[in-house]
């Protein structure tokens, strides 16, 4: 528009203005739109796209291999070879499908036909009623209605037929058209997957779509229309139980990490960089399947973060170490959120979130979580709980032993030495060390104080702890009267005691292993099994103890520590004396062999020196009483007296470190203990805690957890403190696996309100744990296998195979099996030479067509792998001793002169003395022989045998069960409600384990691969392994189906374990009348077979009278067989005793073809036999009272 | 000849069987006949073994004797107590786990020669290991491998026959009296046979996996047919006394030089046990 010449501003300069900005506008509209829309994330999910394409490209080159089109090709030409069928049949077809249809009419008009009559007949007959009550004459027209009702049945029956001849028809053409709908079917299944794949590319693969499609694809995602349905979305679970706590209220977490992880909660992405990789263990976390899926439970519950930021630095992401740490903050910029208070963990502490909400059942998750479990176990196990309270925490106990009696056990010497340095009597023991510790508070010459007043001198650390040292002790000795222990009753012999402590289960809990590398017997008591440190290392310590209390110790430990975890294990007097004679005469010189440099003396200062420094402790540790009151004790009070002045400063120092927590002392029952609380410490965020001036990262805690752990006065260095600030953690000692696994549970330990966290287990859950923890604490797998061990290998066709199975003896040579260890296996077979390896099957493994006690053969370099049994390594110590005797080393001799053995004979004779006093040598028997016989019993499927009132009663209360066994069950001291768990725990396992044992036994029986029985029991073959292998929820939704399939098979096992109390079939009043019926004299049939037939009174105890039989022969007393075991367990083990225990010495004594005592029991079968035996054991206490079944 | 002694052998078999059919006059006239033919056959063909594959050699017997080298040990009598051996009746006490003779003969001594190449044959009737008295008998027993052992019980009480075997499959069992237990024995092992009742009582099956094998005799002697000619090793093994070998020649004419093994007690807990 041309200038009028009178507007204000020139229009065409505006207009340029305007030109401009308005294009700066757009251009900066535009730029923000892209800006917002072109989000960080949806580069990963581009990206992620891409995989899945390139994978859904390699499946469908897989599926369209030669074999797959050939099978696809076949399958169709079925169906079209069908089809002609069908075509050809076409007018056969059509004319029964006419048929039907006439049928089909038939039956619809007779149906239409059966309802007339019968609303006839409902109308008549209400009409009839109402007048039959008019009249009052109840027989009214009853022929009548009689005739309707005729009518109508007739017209029923008339459609039921139709029905009949209609169903026919359709039977008929289904015969006919059956072939080709399988067909189809197949081909449906057959190129199901082709099909999905091929779905799968045409949504994903631009390349594989149409024009429309492809521009539909491109528009869905563009900016301002892609709120429809974008490929490109942000992906989010909102977790209404899983809040944060703020102050004042609580937040719903929402979790939107899957955005850009995108392959975490599917299958087939295990390989894939991150942030594409699928997370390990599906089958535990993020799958539907799974306890911990995805939708409720999202990830940063446990892998903490910030879940809802969208946005790889802000989601604060872990670097793993220092060195990733600084990649990071090069490439992308990375830097720690300082404000999230949830910081996320590294990997190898994930397993800290198990905590929160597994508080009532660790024991269950300790397979899944094993780093967190080893550090519960460890806080338990160095009584961490007692000095810093863990509201939770199930172990109360003192860990440490009580000291209100120390002076009859252990001289003011080594009292000194040992608070000196537990380590140095003692390597592998739990007492931490408090004084003279490197790298603590100050160095050895550094000034500890400069005098409280400055009227003393400085004092140096070393005099400082040294003086301590001297104090605690004389306070603990005054605090622990004497309370003499009475004289050893008998005069103990060490030849003998070396027996009695080798068979009475010592070495099951306590070992001797040296201290060093030094070469010693090849002797199993002197290695480190981890069962045997349960109790603490014996070497040295009849320089520790005195005669009298050992004596006393083994008769009832309880009597000096009540809390202890040894049991008593019911020594006569004259066996404890034996076993104390041979500790503190030590002729095999273990028990005085002590680590080099031990020399415990009292605390070595000069008086006056010694009186400055305590004096000094004094001022400090009872500033509150004020310098005038202190002064004045020191100088004139009762603290002018050395000893008093001691006492004093000890008791103080006492209650500074903190010793009563884990010992009792006179006294100091009411003292609260001294370590922070952990209850919560997860939660603390990390600018609470004191680096002090070590160097570390000061973002995370878990290094500073990991530092204190390792050197827990290290944070004091270079600090100004005075010695009542100093911090007095003391010094444990422990490794970096140790220290990880403890920091693992302590960063567990949160106090956030999370609902899911309120966890409450079943009954079962419960008993488990319970249960669980019961058997751990009370270390029965020392002695007892309670689940045999497995081993891997491959077979010929390079499959690898995983059973359940254990080694024998490899050669004449090799008395006892190797170790159930891979490589100790290996060593022992190229030390034998073998080139077999013979293992006994523990169990139905069908997959091996192998069942219970069958052997098998593996070459050592096909043994992939072995796990360890869960216990029993005592079993070996003792066959290893009946078959061997003890191996002693001499260092003084060389070679194979240094080695010389020893029994339980003295001079030229060998053996080991029995229960009946006589020496016999059993080294000539065979393994299974003397394993099944003398050493302790094995624990498999204890559920399924006792009965579980009886396995209770019997914990409390132990009876000897095998006389012929030397090795001897000790009396346990259990908390109310231990026994109960523990009987509980094992019928709850085997209930548990019924299902995979039925379905491998199924399996096994039957004959079948896994996909034939899968296929025959219509269930899927993956299912089918999960629930051989003992996974729940598989076995939930599954094992049904195999239960029906094998019921139709006639297939039976003993039924499953009751979890409540069962009751007793064969005693029944029920049962036995019945029995009576069908066989008067059934209980006496029973007794002729058994006593006179078998003769079971050869080997097996009568009521208390041993057989005529040498101990090596004993079983135990048929008296208790109806108390104490369940009825289908004796069943199983008269019929065939090898399929239970495997190289038994109970003969099969039913099973002969034809069936032997037919003179005992005439007409019988073996199973008949079976069956008046079992009732005659469950009976015969009434057999000779009165009439039997009363 | 030994063909018409096992031909007539099986035909009067035939002739007993026929006993208990129906057309008994014709059974007796087809075995007649065929022990004619088998009479006729014996004088007609001449005496050669059965396996004349072996190449050019003509099969003689190896004697062998197995000495006790140095001075003999004092074996005791077992003791057996009267109450553990109720209803055996009188038990042979003699510990047959060390018998020397007079000459130091070692008796119950397992000698197996294995030919490389050649198959092993088991014998068609079960072999049998009876338990008479309290005692197995006979207490060292070898078999090829494929065999199937009897395990009888002669006795008037029960026995428990227990085995403890490397590679077959183990055995445990009531046997009564009378009865018997019958096993196949498919691979090559040491088997020690127990009674549990009567912790006394063992023996030792051995499966070979030879047909060219032995035991000796009171007097340590023992005899071998069958050997090919060429260089074997000969196995030796005693239960108290463990392993011996020895190489033997056999020439091309069959002659074998007898052998001569000695072997001695071991001493008890010497050397390193693992």
């Amino acid at each position: 528009m041309a200038d009028r010449g009178d507007t204000h501003y020139s229009v065409s300069t505006l207009n340029k203005w305007f030109l401009l900005s308005s294009v700066a506008i757009l251009l900066s509209v535009v730029w923000m739109m892209i800006d917002d829309w072109e989000r960080p994330w949806k580069h990963y999910q581009r990206d992620f796209r891409e995989i899945e394409i390139a994978k859904a490209r390699a499946a469908e080159q897989e599926l369209t291999l030669e074999g797959a089109t050939a099978r696809e090709a076949e399958l169709i030409a079925r169906v079209s070879e069908a089809e002609q069928r069908v075509t050809a049949n076409a007018a056969k077809i059509a004319e029964v499908t006419e048929r039907q249809r006439l049928a089909r009419g038939e039956l619809w008009s007779a149906i239409e036909a059966a309802k007339k009559r019968k609303s006839a007949y409902n109308w008549d007959r209400y009409l009839l009623e109402e007048e039959r009550l008019r009249e009052g004459n109840p027989t009214l027209d009853q022929v009548q209605i009689g005739s309707i009702e005729r009518e109508m049945n007739e017209a029923m029956g008339i459609q039921e037929v139709l029905e009949g001849k209609k169903l026919a028809l359709d039977n008929e053409i289904s015969d006919l058209t059956r072939e080709r709908d399988n067909a189809k079917k197949a081909l449906a299944i057959g190129s199901r997957d082709l099909e999905q794949v091929r779905k799968r590319l045409v949504q994903l693969d631009r390349s594989a779509m149409s024009a429309p499609e492809k521009v539909a694809d491109v528009v869905r995602d563009a900016p301002g229309l892609d709120f429809v349905k974008p490929n490109l979305k942000v992906n989010k679970v909102v977790l209404d139980k899983l809040t944060f706590e703020l102050n004042f209220t609580k937040k719903k977490r929402i979790d939107m990490c899957h955005t850009c992880h995108l392959g975490a909660d599917r299958a087939g992405f295990e390989g894939e960089a991150q942030p594409y990789a699928s997370h390990p263990r599906l089958d535990l976390y993020l799958s539907s399947k799974s306890p911990h899926p995805l939708n409720e439970f999202g990830c940063t519950i446990c892998h903490r973060g910030s879940g809802e930021a969208l946005d790889f630095i802000r989601s604060d992401h872990r670097p793993t170490d220092m060195g990733e740490q600084a990649a990071w903050a090069e490439e992308h910029h990375w830097h720690k959120q300082h404000h999230w208070d949830y910081p996320m963990l590294a990997s190898e502490y994930t397993e800290a979130s198990c905590v929160q909400c597994h508080k009532s059942s660790m024991e269950l998750i300790s397979e899944d979580a094993p780093t967190v479990s080893k550090g519960y176990e460890l806080v338990e196990r160095y009584g961490c709980y007692s000095c810093h309270k863990i509201d939770w925490f199930p172990t109360k106990r003192r860990p440490g032993p009580n000291l209100r009696n120390l002076q009859a056990k252990l001289t003011p010497e080594f009292v000194t030495g040992w608070i000196t340095d537990p380590k140095a009597f003692r390597p592998t023991t739990w007492m931490p060390q408090f004084f003279h510790i490197e790298g603590g508070n100050y160095a050895p010459g550094e000034t500890i104080t400069n005098s409280k007043y400055g009227a003393g001198r400085p004092i140096e650390g070393r005099e400082w702890d040294n003086a301590a040292i001297a104090a605690i002790t004389a306070y603990l000795i005054e605090r622990a009267p004497l309370a003499a222990m009475p004289a050893v009753p008998a005069e103990g012999d060490a030849h003998r005691g070396r027996e009695t402590m080798r068979l009475s289960g010592c070495f099951a809990c306590h070992n001797l292993a040296p201290y060093g590398e030094e070469a010693t017997a090849n002797d199993l008591a002197l290695a480190r099994t981890g069962e045997n440190e349960h109790g603490p290392n014996l070497r040295g310590v009849a320089t520790k103890v005195t005669k009298e209390w050992l004596f006393q110790w083994l008769k009832d430990p309880t009597k000096y520590w009540e809390d202890t975890r040894m049991p008593n294990l019911r020594l006569s007097d004259q066996e404890a004396a034996d076993i104390t004679a041979y500790i503190m005469e030590d002729p095999d010189g273990y028990f005085r062999d002590v680590p080099e440099g031990w020399n415990p003396k009292l605390v070595d200062m000069a008086e006056g020196t010694l009186r400055e420094v305590l004096s000094e402790q004094a001022r400090w540790f009872f500033a509150r009483d004020g310098r005038t009151a202190v002064e004045e004790r020191l100088e004139r009070g009762e603290w002018a007296d050395l000893a008093k002045l001691k006492v004093a400063v000890g008791e103080k120092l006492v209650a500074n470190y903190g010793c009563f927590s884990c010992h009792e002392i006179e006294g100091t029952q009411d003292w609260m203990p001294i370590g922070a609380e952990l209850s919560n410490w997860g939660s603390k965020t990390v600018d609470k805690l004191d680096f002090g001036f070590v160097k570390l990262d000061p973002n995370y805690r878990e290094g500073w957890l990991m530092q204190k752990l390792h050197a827990p006065r290290s944070y004091d260095q270079q600090k100004i403190k005075n010695p009542s600030e100093k911090l007095r953690m003391p010094y444990f000692g422990f490794t970096a696996e140790q220290e990880q696994a403890i920091t693992t549970f302590i960063i567990g330990l949160v106090d956030d309100e999370v609902q899911l966290a309120k966890m409450v287990p079943t009954p079962a859950q419960h008993s488990m744990d319970a249960g669980m923890r019961a058997v751990r604490q009370n270390n029965c797998a020392a002695c007892h296998m309670i689940d045999p061990g497995t081993i891997t290998f491959t077979d010929e066709n390079g499959l690898a195979h995983t059973i359940a199975a254990e080694i024998q003896p490899m050669s004449e040579d090799q008395k006892v099996p190797s170790a159930h260890d891979l490589a100790a296996i290996k060593t022992d077979a190229e030390k034998y030479e073998v080139d077999e390896l013979t293992f006994r099957v523990l169990r139905p493994e069908p997959s091996v067509q192998k069942g219970m006690g069958d052997k098998v053969f593996v070459a050592p370099e096909r043994l992939v792998a072995t796990t360890a049994p869960h216990g029993g390594d005592f079993i070996r110590v003792v066959t290893d001793y009946y078959m061997s005797g003890i191996e002693l080393y001499d260092s003084s001799k060389e070679g194979d002169d240094a080695y010389s053995y020893v029994s339980g004979g003295s001079g030229d004779e060998w053996g080991v003395v029995d229960v009946d006093g006589k020496l016999r040598d059993h080294s000539t028997e065979p393994y299974d022989k003397v394993r099944w016989t003398f050493a302790p019993p094995v624990l498999w499927d204890e559920g399924g045998k006792l009965q579980r009132g009886w396995f209770f009663s019997f914990l409390r209360d132990v009876v000897s069960l095998r006389p012929q066994l030397r090795v001897r069950m000790p009396s346990f001291r259990y908390d109310p409600g231990e026994a109960e768990s523990i009987a509980d725990y094992f019928a709850q396992k085997s209930h548990q384990e019924w299902p995979a044992n039925f379905t491998r036994a199924a399996r096994r029986s039957a004959k079948q691969d896994a996909e034939a029985f899968a296929a025959a029991a219509r269930m899927d073959v993956t299912a089918l392994r999960e629930i051989e292998d003992g996974v729940s929820m598989a076995i939930e939704a599954n094992f049904p189906k195999v239960l029906a399939y094998a019921s139709a098979a006639k297939f039976t096992t003993r039924p499953a374990v009751d979890p409540a109390y069962e009751a007793s079939v064969l005693r029944s009043k029920t049962h036995l009348d019945s029995r009576r019926a069908l066989l008067a004299n059934h209980l006496e049939l029973g007794e002729a077979v058994a006593v006179k037939g078998v003769n079971c009174f050869q080997c097996h105890f009568r009521l208390g009278t041993p057989p005529p039989a040498d101990p090596i022969a004993w079983a135990p007393d048929l008296e208790r067989v109806r108390e104490r075991l369940r009825e289908d367990w004796v069943r199983d083990w008269l019929i065939n005793p090898a399929l239970v225990y495997p190289g038994t010495a109970m003969p099969a004594n039913f099973e002969a073809s034809p069936a032997q005592y037919q003179d005992r029991y005439p007409n019988s079968t073996n199973a008949d036999q079976v069956q008046v035996v079992l009732e005659w054991l469950y009976n015969f206490d009434r057999m000779y009272k009165g009439s039997p079944g009363q | 000849m030994n063909w018409g002694a096992s031909k007539a052998v099986d035909a009067s078999r035939d002739g007993h069987m026929s006993r208990l059919s129906h057309a008994s006059m014709k059974n007796i006239t087809l075995a007649s006949i065929v022990a004619g033919a088998a009479l006729a056959t014996a004088f007609t063909l001449p005496a050669e073994p059965v396996r004349g594959t072996l190449t050019g050699s003509v099969l003689l017997a190896e004697t062998g004797k197995v000495l006790f080298d140095g001075e003999k040990p004092e074996v005791k009598p077992l003791a057996i107590d009267a109450a553990k051996s109720e209803g055996c009746g009188t038990v042979d006490t003699q510990d047959q786990s060390l018998m020397i003779g007079a000459n130091g003969g070692i008796a119950n001594v397992v000698v197996t020669v294995e030919i490389a190449g050649a198959t092993v044959k088991a014998p068609e009737k079960p072999i049998v290991l009876d338990q008479k008295t309290c005692r197995f008998d006979p207490h060292v027993v070898i078999v090829p491998v494929g065999t199937t052992v009897e395990y009888k019980n002669s006795d008037a009480i029960s026995h428990n026959v227990h085995t403890y075997p490397s590679k077959n499959e183990g055995l445990n069992k009531m046997v009564g009296a009378g009865a018997m237990e019958i096993q196949k024995l498919e691979k090559e092992d040491r088997i020690e046979i127990k009674c549990d009742i009567h912790p006394w009582m063992n023996s030792w099956l051995i499966v070979a996996n030879t047909n060219h094998y032995a035991v000796s005799g009171a007097d340590g002697t023992f005899t071998i047919e069958g050997l090919p000619a060429g260089e074997h090793k000969a196995k030796f093994w005693h239960e108290k006394l463990g392993k011996a070998e020895a190489t033997i020649k056999v020439d091309a004419d069959g002659k074998v030089a007898p052998v001569e093994v000695k072997m001695s007690a071991e001493k008890k807990g010497s050397g390193r046990r693992r």
